[in-house]
């Protein structure tokens, strides 16, 4: 969590050197031309020299005279060893006089007054020093121009030959000396096979108190060690170690901020995190970070002192309205520097991600939510939850709402918001927490600070909708759902993952296993209609069966009507091939438990087997008791499920008509296959 | 007829009419004797150890390799252009310092199986690059080496290629050799003058359970009685090099470079070549793409480094099956940080017959 180094920077030289000859010849030309003329600036082409022509046209002796010098640089470096053509020696004796020359060239612009173009010309001596084998040049050139160079991806590129040059004459010493010097972190960090630890932090001050690479190094000593104490495998006497390595650093830290140097926020800021890490005092950790702020620093050091301090007040302030308040305006803050800094891709998640995306996970995901919902308040973390996941979606490639990446028109992206913390909140909460959490985001209700929040969450009323009306359906209220329903627009249900699940049928026979059904035809053209139907349905034979009970008529056609309730229950259970209907996703693995505690599986045999005793016939018999067999989790001998079975069994050989598809019962053959010798 | 068809008479011919390469050809011999080494880098620059290494240990010949051959995109000015892969050289080996040792080079090109079959044109290209690449670099040479993990899948563009080249290695007056990996033993032998058995990366070094990914014994021991009926004459390359192999869980994450082992403050030393991360810290891996990598609490890694034992263990069990096969003993390879891990006497042993 402690981030005084963007180490996920990434400067691409190509992009920024187009910006600047646009800006340079007054954005006149493409990004397409601009690069013809970098590219193929050895082409005598017309095409690729509209900017060379330009600037001649204008009397720009200066950019003419660049752009002609390019030329022999690009002819220069066509040179490449790893082609197929490897140069004579007489080629490679010609190459490094051009270098050569280019070097001297571009060495001599730099020895007069500063123009625009010195900082290029710097890297074009550096290339040339680089190519024509004068090390120490390289050196001195970086060394007497580095600070005018702010352009960070011209800096990158100088420092990759620089590198280069230290690794080609083996100087580890001097090329970390180097690296400490001009803050060229990766080169520095592969010169120390150790771990870096306090005592290496105090070598290098000691030698350059204001060394650049202070914020990295120490940014890998604290992030390294918090990895270290939260590591899943406990082990006591690594924590103790690491903890005396942190007392030390905050000793050492201590000083180094008492040094004069620039740095001091830096300092104070990695003091006060490792004294969060060794479990000082929250409030000490706050009035050190207080300390740290109060220092003047670069935006990233003083955004890290930012972000630690709302870490610590999120874990040890009393949540009320005075903290709220904070938490407005820090989450705000937090929210809009995360979506302004350049993320990186992470292979692992899929997901663009930064370091502040990562601070706003932790401080809702472990600390907030968890807090909130032990104050019996699933609202209010749920629209926490809401923020950050949105944060994380709108930079999940696979959602269509990713603006990171180029997506086809006709493409649609996979809809995540069924996997998310805060879809996995909404689906476990209370139908009436839901709804509330509806109302927030769409009616403008909740308190001040929920709807302070609203802005920052995904909210969509037809994705709140369904959910609400999934959750009544599950619990049997079909008339309300089917309100809910009736908000939810028929343009989202076409993007929904579960579409082509909503297209089964829940009236076939249950006992024909879920991989075996097809979906229907029918239900094909508008699938998520089916869920109104089901709810229409269950309704109409709900309620014609409470009438038979109230009349206590419970004949034939109330065992019917009971057997299709049951089945169509069946059907929309885990356990069935509509599941789509009250879930939103489906594994193979089902938990028996989950399976058997199923309101609509519980309703299921409680109807099958009042349908059982309510009609004594040899089809409806079957049927039922198939029914009750396909339910049953227990496989156990002499199990309710084993004596179905042999009841099944004998009424399959002495029955007729309907009770002959007991045969087509996949579960019971299945279970006759795996158990034969009980028969 | 078909490529495989005249291999397979080919073994069959030379094994009924010479016995064995190993035990009834005397003629039929390494073109060389004495010690020779690897140098697999893409910088040709000599450290005083490296230098000392050669001198005092009489080496007679270096197999130097100058550059690999890799599917790749076409590049223009730089950047990849999707679209074909096809063969192109990568990592070509640059001269810091002039060649200047008294010892013989043999160049040497590795070269991806899969590049086999997508250029009809790609021995030429070889050979061309080479001969131009030690015209450029002053270097003499007689002989090429290819460097190949090939499978029974592309055995026949492999020998194909290898047959193309000889033959126009044979214009120049050069002599063909190839590396022989163990499990090329239960395939026809290429068709080359001579091969190098690598007595090295025998292990699978993904998985976990694999004692020492560099060099076993075992493995040994199953192929060395195909030695006999091997119907070329081979030489043997032996690994003085280590592998620091990171797992989490059971799962390989990296080989890690420039990490120090033996430091205790990240490593607790398991033993029999185990080490657990004690600390957490960013490694450097090979792969130059990957920087900063974080190790966590509870990776392992798996140091592999072959003791001097192991490796006369197996120079007895090879030579038992095939006393012509350390006429020459090449080491792999020339690097300060791997040698000097190893004593002159060590050093000495693998170059030496006799335990």
């Amino acid at each position: 969590m402690f981030s005084t180094y963007n180490r996920n920077e990434q400067t691409s030289y190509i992009n920024q050197n187009i910006s600047y000859w646009k800006r340079y010849t007054g954005n006149r030309f493409t990004d397409e031309q601009v690069l013809a003329q970098l590219n193929n600036a050895g082409s005598e082409s017309t095409g690729d020299n509209l900017l060379l022509n330009h600037l001649k046209s204008k009397g720009d002796k200066n950019g003419v005279e660049y752009l002609e010098k390019l030329k022999a640089v690009k002819k220069a470096a066509k040179l490449n060893e790893n082609t197929w053509n490897y140069p004579t020696k007489d080629q490679l004796a010609q190459n490094r006089k051009e270098w050569s020359e280019i070097y001297n060239f571009a060495a001599n612009k730099l020895k007069g007054k500063r123009t625009p173009l010195s900082n290029r010309y710097v890297l074009m001596a550096m290339r040339g020093a680089f190519y024509s084998g004068k090390d120490d040049a390289l050196g001195q050139i970086w060394l007497s121009n580095a600070k005018q160079v702010h352009e960070k991806d011209i800096a990158a590129q100088c420092q990759g030959y620089l590198a280069s040059s230290w690794i080609k004459t083996g100087w580890i010493e001097k090329a970390r000396d180097f690296y400490i010097k001009t803050g060229s972190l990766n080169d520095l960090r592969a010169t120390y096979p150790q771990v870096i630890t306090t005592k290496t932090i105090k070598e290098i001050f000691d030698k350059y108190p204001e060394s650049k690479t202070f914020p990295y190094i120490v940014q890998d000593f604290l992030n390294s060690s918090f990895s270290t104490l939260n590591a899943t495998e406990k082990n006591a006497q690594r924590d103790s170690l690491t903890k005396i390595e942190l007392a030390r650093f905050v000793k050492f830290s201590g000083s180094a901020a008492t040094a004069g140097t620039q740095q001091t926020a830096l300092w104070l800021s990695a003091r006060a995190y490792a004294m969060y890490m060794l479990g000082v005092d929250k409030k000490q950790v706050a009035k050190a970070l207080l300390d740290a702020q109060k220092v003047k620093s670069n935006a990233r050091v003083a955004y890290n002192t930012r972000c630690l301090r709302l870490i610590c007040a999120s874990e040890v302030e009393d949540i009320d309205t005075k903290f709220e308040t904070m938490l407005t305006k820090e989450l705000t803050w937090l929210r809009n520097t995360a979506a302004k800094e350049k993320p990186y891709y992470d292979y692992a998640t899929f997901r663009f991600r930064n370091h502040y995306t990562d601070v706003m996970d932790h401080v809702v995901h472990d600390i907030l939510v968890p807090r909130y919902l032990q104050m019996d308040k699933p609202v209010t973390a749920a629209i926490l939850a809401n923020v950050a996941n949105e944060l994380n979606e709108t930079q999940y490639v696979c959602n269509a709402r990713c603006n990171l990446v180029k997506r086809d028109s006709t493409q649609k992206g996979y809809n995540s918001d069924y996997g998310t913390d805060v879809f996995r909140m909404l689906d476990t909460m209370s139908t009436q927490n839901a709804i509330s959490y509806y109302t927030v985001l769409t009616a403008a209700g909740g308190s001040q600070f929920e709807q302070s929040m609203v802005p920052f969450c995904f909210n969509n009323a037809s994705y709140l909708c369904d959910i609400i009306a999934t959750k009544l359906m599950r619990e049997f209220q079909f008339k309300p759902a089917m309100e809910y329903l009736k908000k939810v627009d028929a343009k989202y249900t076409e993007d929904m993952n579960i579409k082509p699940y909503l297209a089964y049928s829940y009236t076939p026979e249950f006992w024909v296993l879920q991989h075996k059904q097809k979906s229907d035809p029918k239900l094909q053209k508008k699938p998520y209609a089916n869920k109104m139907n089901f709810c229409k349905q269950m309704l109409k034979l709900e309620e014609a069966i409470a009438k038979a009970q109230q009349k206590q008529k419970m004949d034939a056609k109330y065992a019917a009507n009971a057997y299709e309730l049951a089945k169509a229950y069946i059907q929309a259970s885990p356990k069935g091939a509509c599941w789509a209907l009250t879930n939103y996703s489906w594994s193979q693995v089902q938990d028996s438990a989950e399976v058997a505690n199923n309101a609509y599986i519980k309703r299921a045999i409680t109807l099958l087997r009042s349908a059982y005793s309510a009609d004594m016939s040899e089809d409806n018999m079957v049927r039922c008791l198939s029914g009750l067999f396909f339910l049953s989790n227990n496989f156990s001998p002499c199990s309710d499920q084993d004596k179905l079975a042999k009841l099944l069994w004998r009424l399959k050989d002495s029955a007729s008509g309907e009770a002959r598809k007991v045969n087509r019962c996949d579960a019971l053959k299945d279970y006759i296959a795996g158990n034969g010798l009980l028969f | 007829m078909g490529v495989r068809t005249f291999y397979i008479l080919t073994t069959l011919v030379s094994v009924a009419l010479f016995g064995t390469s190993c035990t009834k050809q005397p003629d039929k011999q390494v073109p060389y004797s004495g010690n020779a080494v690897y140098y697999w880098r893409t910088t040709w620059q000599l450290t005083e150890k490296e230098r000392t290494f050669v001198n005092t240990n009489s080496v007679q010949r270096i197999y130097l390799r100058l550059f690999d051959v890799v599917n790749k995109y076409e590049e223009s000015d730089g950047i990849q252009q999707p679209g074909i892969l096809v063969p192109q050289p990568q990592a070509t080996l640059h001269f810091n310092e002039p060649y200047d040792l008294p010892c013989e080079v043999i160049p040497v090109v590795y070269i991806t199986d899969d590049c086999l079959k997508s250029d009809s044109l790609l021995a030429e290209k070889v050979v061309t690059r080479v001969a131009q690449f030690c015209e450029t670099n002053d270097l003499l040479w007689n002989e090429l080496q290819i460097d190949c993990d090939w499978r029974k899948s592309t055995r026949d563009a492999y020998f194909h290629f290898l047959e193309k080249v000889r033959a126009m290695l044979k214009e120049r007056n050069c002599r063909l050799s190839a590396t022989i990996r163990l499990h090329q033993f239960s395939q026809p032998a290429p068709p080359v003058d001579y091969g190098v058995l690598m007595c090295y990366n025998t292990g699978d070094l993904t998985d976990k359970k694999t004692k020492n990914a560099i060099l076993s014994t075992k493995e040994v021991k199953l192929y060395a009685p195909k030695l006999k009926v091997y119907p070329l004459p081979l030489s043997a390359a032996y690994p003085v090099f280590s592998w620091k192999r990171l797992f989490r869980g059971d799962k390989f994450v990296a080989l890690l470079r420039d990490t120090d082992i033996e430091d205790t403050t990240a490593f607790i030393n398991c033993g029999d070549g185990n080490y657990k991360v004690r600390q957490s810290f960013s490694a450097v891996t090979p792969d130059p793409t990957v920087f900063g990598m974080q190790v966590y609490p509870g990776d392992t890694v798996r140091l592999d480094k072959v003791p001097v034992d192991t490796i006369k263990l197996v120079k007895l069990l090879l030579d038992k099956e095939c006393p012509n096969l350390h006429q020459q003993v090449i080491v792999y390879s020339l690097n300060e940080n791997d040698i000097s891990k190893y004593t002159q006497n060590e050093i000495e042993s693998i170059y030496t017959s006799g335990w």
